[in-house]
């Protein structure tokens, strides 16, 4: 496939996935990776640094209106959602959490569907509830690939037990495989 | 994205220019169609032409409609660190150095940014020589403003904040019950002009101190963002101070280079020439 962007979403008892995802992404991926993860609001400080940690390309909190380029991942700001904008300009928005998130999976994720159609992959993994459900769907709609995270290893299955009721994912895998997958993506 | 089309919010857009000459196309995209997406499911409509249609019958429906579609939720001294700093260093300056201080608010919708500024000038003893202007974009957000309407629910973020911000006092005793309603105290905001004015801000107020303007230019594309900002540097002195939300800056902006980044991740300018 021509993949010309990355989105990741995770909630709770995604981030030793999250953190294997980044180290295994190469230095020299060409495409941008956006990360939409829910966290708690008094844990926003530091919580870049140490993906940062874990990942070979530079992880940033993008501000409003940012334009996108290839071989950065771009973490939702905590207390914002972020949305991929169809000029390839990330924006920002103080809008009510959706299913109590911000920033919300479903947000993030039909807004890069819209912008990326099939030439994007999105990524969903464990969580608690079911934000994420309406984006993949999008996501499909768009005929872009839709990884989810078997259930069954998830450390709360939740989130994609959800979307699983929406969409027929092309891929569903475990951690150890969604590593691999990305380990090998290219544009 | 959720069921509406580019298609169909720019038609939404060509009909509301045409029957109200409010051009709404400086949103960005997906601001405009997830609030689109909102206001269809709170009417219960299931298409954006019966919301066009209702839109142009019906102007009181319309005004509600220019109020969901400015969005934003927010609750009062957000990012207290902000406050700190006006209060501490910012207001204390200017007040050395004039007699009146005036400050704008020039995308007001719910009052939270309004009352906060107030109930800081009241706390440093500046009620008394401070003009406040705030803009809305609605009828509707103006009588929200007015009448003191505050949700309860953002009630305890909203204290966290006060305290974080360096408030001192109790801060329930600028509120009160009406109704089973909390409701701010709008003795705070009588020294406040309070006006709807339209979405690129014509007709400035006078020469301002402070502008605070944060997470409002979130909604608009880069070009409506540039052409309001540049409206809003001239409507403030030079050594004044423009205040932008944390996670927005004046990159890719004409005006940038008249301004001074002075408290970098607070997003506080002051204006030098």
């Amino acid at each position: 496939m021509n993949l010309y962007a990355l989105m990741i979403g995770g909630s709770a008892g995604s981030f030793h996935t999250v953190t294997g995802i980044l180290k295994s992404l190469p230095v020299h991926t060409d495409f941008p990776v956006f990360l939409c993860l829910h966290r708690l609001k008094q844990l926003s400080m530091g919580f870049r640094e140490v993906l940062q940690a874990n990942s070979s390309l530079p992880v940033v909190e993008p501000e409003d209106k940012t334009r996108v380029c290839n071989g950065i991942v771009y973490l939702a700001p905590a207390n914002y959602h972020m949305m991929i904008e169809n000029d390839f300009r990330i924006s920002l928005s103080t809008d009510e959490p959706i299913y109590h998130s911000r920033p919300s999976i479903d947000l993030c994720i039909a807004s890069a569907a819209d912008t990326y159609h099939k030439n994007m992959a999105g990524i969903l993994l464990s969580g608690a509830n079911r934000d994420g459900t309406k984006g993949f769907a999008e996501l499909k709609r768009h005929n872009g690939l839709c990884i989810i995270q078997d259930p069954h290893d998830c450390e709360i299955s939740t989130m994609c037990t959800s979307a699983l009721t929406a969409v027929k994912p092309d891929k569903l895998l475990n951690t150890n495989q969604i590593i691999e997958f990305v380990s090998l993506l290219k544009k | 994205m959720f069921g509406i089309s580019i298609e169909e919010t720019n038609t939404l857009i060509k009909a509301i220019y045409s029957h109200y000459q409010i051009d709404l196309s400086g949103y960005t995209l997906n601001h405009l169609r997830f609030r689109i997406r909102k206001i269809l499911d709170k009417h219960f409509l299931n298409k954006t032409g019966i919301l066009i249609n209702r839109l142009i019958d019906d102007e009181v429906f319309f005004d509600d409609f220019l109020y969901d579609i400015s969005g934003g939720s927010t609750e009062m001294f957000r990012d207290p660190d902000v406050w700190l700093i006006l209060r501490n260093t910012i207001l204390p300056s200017i007040s050395e150095k004039s007699d009146l201080l005036t400050i704008w608010l020039p995308r007001c919708v719910s009052g939270d940014e309004l009352f906060s500024i107030a109930i800081l000038l009241e706390e440093t003893g500046l009620m008394a020589r401070s003009f406040i202007h705030a803009s809305t974009l609605s009828y509707r957000s103006l009588e929200i403003i007015s009448s003191g309407i505050f949700l309860k629910d953002k009630m305890e973020a909203s204290i966290n904040n006060y305290h974080g911000s360096g408030g001192m006092n109790n801060f329930n005793s600028y509120f009160h019950l009406k109704n089973n309603l909390i409701e701010r105290e709008t003795s705070l905001i009588k020294n406040a002009r309070i006006k709807k004015q339209s979405l690129n801000l014509i007709g400035i107020p006078g020469l301002c101190d402070i502008i605070l303007i944060r997470n409002q230019l979130l909604s608009f594309k880069q070009e409506l963002k540039n052409n309001i900002l540049n409206r809003v540097t001239g409507a403030l002195q030079n050594g004044g101070y423009l205040i932008l939300g944390e996670m927005e800056s004046l990159k890719d902006c004409d005006i940038s280079n008249q301004f001074s980044h002075i408290f970098t991740k607070e997003k506080i300018y002051l204006k030098t020439s």
